[in-house]
């Protein structure tokens, strides 16, 4: 679903959501007047359980299409073996290849990019602009976070990732 | 100048460490065994009171996973979990099964925390930069033997070098290599040194501009080979031996840095981290 230039994605666990409680209330509803009588405002709701998921991801995605120029400009073309603890909060680039893709169906993808010199988990906190596979060669854009926030070693949270060339 | 680190604080933290690791089965098989003791003889104590041992060895992993660099968070949460099991009263037999297989458990997940997350640091704190940590300690005391008479204000400039070049301050790393090059006397007596800063030099440059390999690049002549951390690789293959070239150069500078620069050496440990991560290959 495209809302202005921002292709927005609805996870299949909210889909799932969506689904389960229609069927509720759709059972409901054929057995109980009481529920009958409070379709008006339940209704609503029930699409407030996609349309919720939906304004997320728009926003999110928008905010990461904002900043990635700023991201081409400031970060670094950098080898996977020299992020480190003390780079915490710099913006970088990794070229690699994909080795795992984790939580795709949540949204809420995260990817183990691995280059000549190591690997590194690759968070990303929305849906990416375009499915990344298994093999896929990508460049990553992100800042070093740490993989607890607080601790953890450094993991790159990504504002974008995109294929360079196909595998 | 001392390299050298308080061998017996190093030596009892892994002594706490490993008694540490036995307490967690000791602790809970403990537990449990004691529970089946009691409730085997007509004793008046609630046996329920043993899954304590449990909690504790929770409590113990917990702390065992969390001075690891990597962290495993099913680890970490076992106290959450040891509370929740043991907190609210069950049936006897019913606890005494649980403390069991709690206890098989925790036992798996210590396995699993030594297997997959590495041995817990030498200093018995993650990243605490208290002490050097081998193979890095041995290096600095190799590199003490060889490269000697290094004045105070190179051995500085090597510390900011390493420092700004693993922070990705790739500029300073470059202005501070630059400062260093105004110790002409450091180039006839230290060539290696001088190598090595030239060949950080570069490679800031390079990052700083996120450019490719250059071809020729700067290497350590072959009379350094004695003083690297990591053997060269073949000269086919050219961008293994760019990359650890500058392994290399920046693990030269680190061991420099910490033999003659004193006061540097709290930034020295802070960032020994990454000058281990250089060490593997």
């Amino acid at each position: 679903m495209k809302i202005g230039n921002v292709d927005v994605k609805v996870s299949i666990v909210a889909i799932a959501v969506f689904v389960f409680f229609t069927l509720v209330l759709v059972i409901a509803s054929l057995f109980s007047p009481e529920v009958r009588s409070n379709l008006i405002w339940m209704i609503p709701c029930l699409f407030m359980l996609l349309v919720i998921p939906v304004a997320l991801n728009y926003m999110s995605r928008s905010e990461y299409a904002d900043i990635t120029p700023q991201y081409e400009v400031q970060a670094k073309t950098i080898r996977v073996k020299l992020i480190n603890e003390s780079m915490i909060g710099k913006p970088v680039r990794v070229e690699g290849v994909v080795e795992r893709v984790y939580f795709q169906f949540l949204n809420r993808p995260q990817y183990l990019v691995a280059d000549r010199s190591g690997a590194i988990s690759v968070k990303m906190f929305t849906s990416p602009n375009e499915e990344i596979k298994v093999n896929d060669v990508v460049e990553v854009l992100g800042q070093v976070i740490r993989r607890y926030i607080v601790s953890g070693e450094p993991v790159i949270n990504c504002v974008s990732i995109r294929k360079i060339k196909k595998s | 100048m001392s390299g050298k680190n308080p061998l017996p604080v190093q030596q009892n933290a892994i002594s706490t460490i490993l008694c540490m690791e036995l307490a967690v089965p000791a602790f809970s098989f403990g537990s449990a065994l004691l529970a089946i003791f009691f409730s085997g003889m007509d004793s008046t104590i609630d046996v329920r009171y043993f899954a304590i041992g449990c909690v504790i060895s929770s409590f113990i992993l917990a702390y065992l996973a969390w001075i690891r660099p990597r962290k495993d968070i099913v680890a970490l949460t076992t106290p959450i979990y040891s509370i929740i099991f043991f907190v609210a009263p069950s049936e006897m037999t019913v606890s005494i099964v649980l403390e069991l297989l709690y206890a098989v458990s925790l036992t798996i997940l210590l396995i699993r925390l030594k297997w997959r997350f590495g041995a817990a640091p030498e200093s018995g704190v993650a990243a605490s930069g208290r002490v050097l940590e081998e193979p890095l300690k041995g290096y600095c005391s190799t590199v003490q033997e060889q490269v000697f008479g290094v004045t105070p204000g190179a051995a500085h400039q090597a510390a900011l070098a390493f420092a700004y070049f693993g922070r990705g301050d790739y500029l300073d790393a470059v202005q501070a290599a630059n400062t260093a090059s105004a110790f002409p006397e450091e180039e006839d007596a230290h060539p290696s040194l001088a190598t090595a800063f030239a060949i950080v030099r570069e490679h800031a440059l390079l990052l700083e501009e996120s450019a490719k390999m250059p071809d020729p690049f700067t290497e350590f002549s072959a009379t350094s080979a004695g003083i690297l951390a990591k053997p060269l690789p073949p000269e086919d293959k050219l961008h293994d031996r760019f990359e650890v070239s500058l392994e290399n150069a920046l693990l030269l500078l680190y061991a420099v840095a910490w033999n003659g620069s004193e006061r540097d050496r709290p930034l020295l440990l802070s960032l020994q981290g990454f000058a281990l991560k250089l060490f593997s290959s």
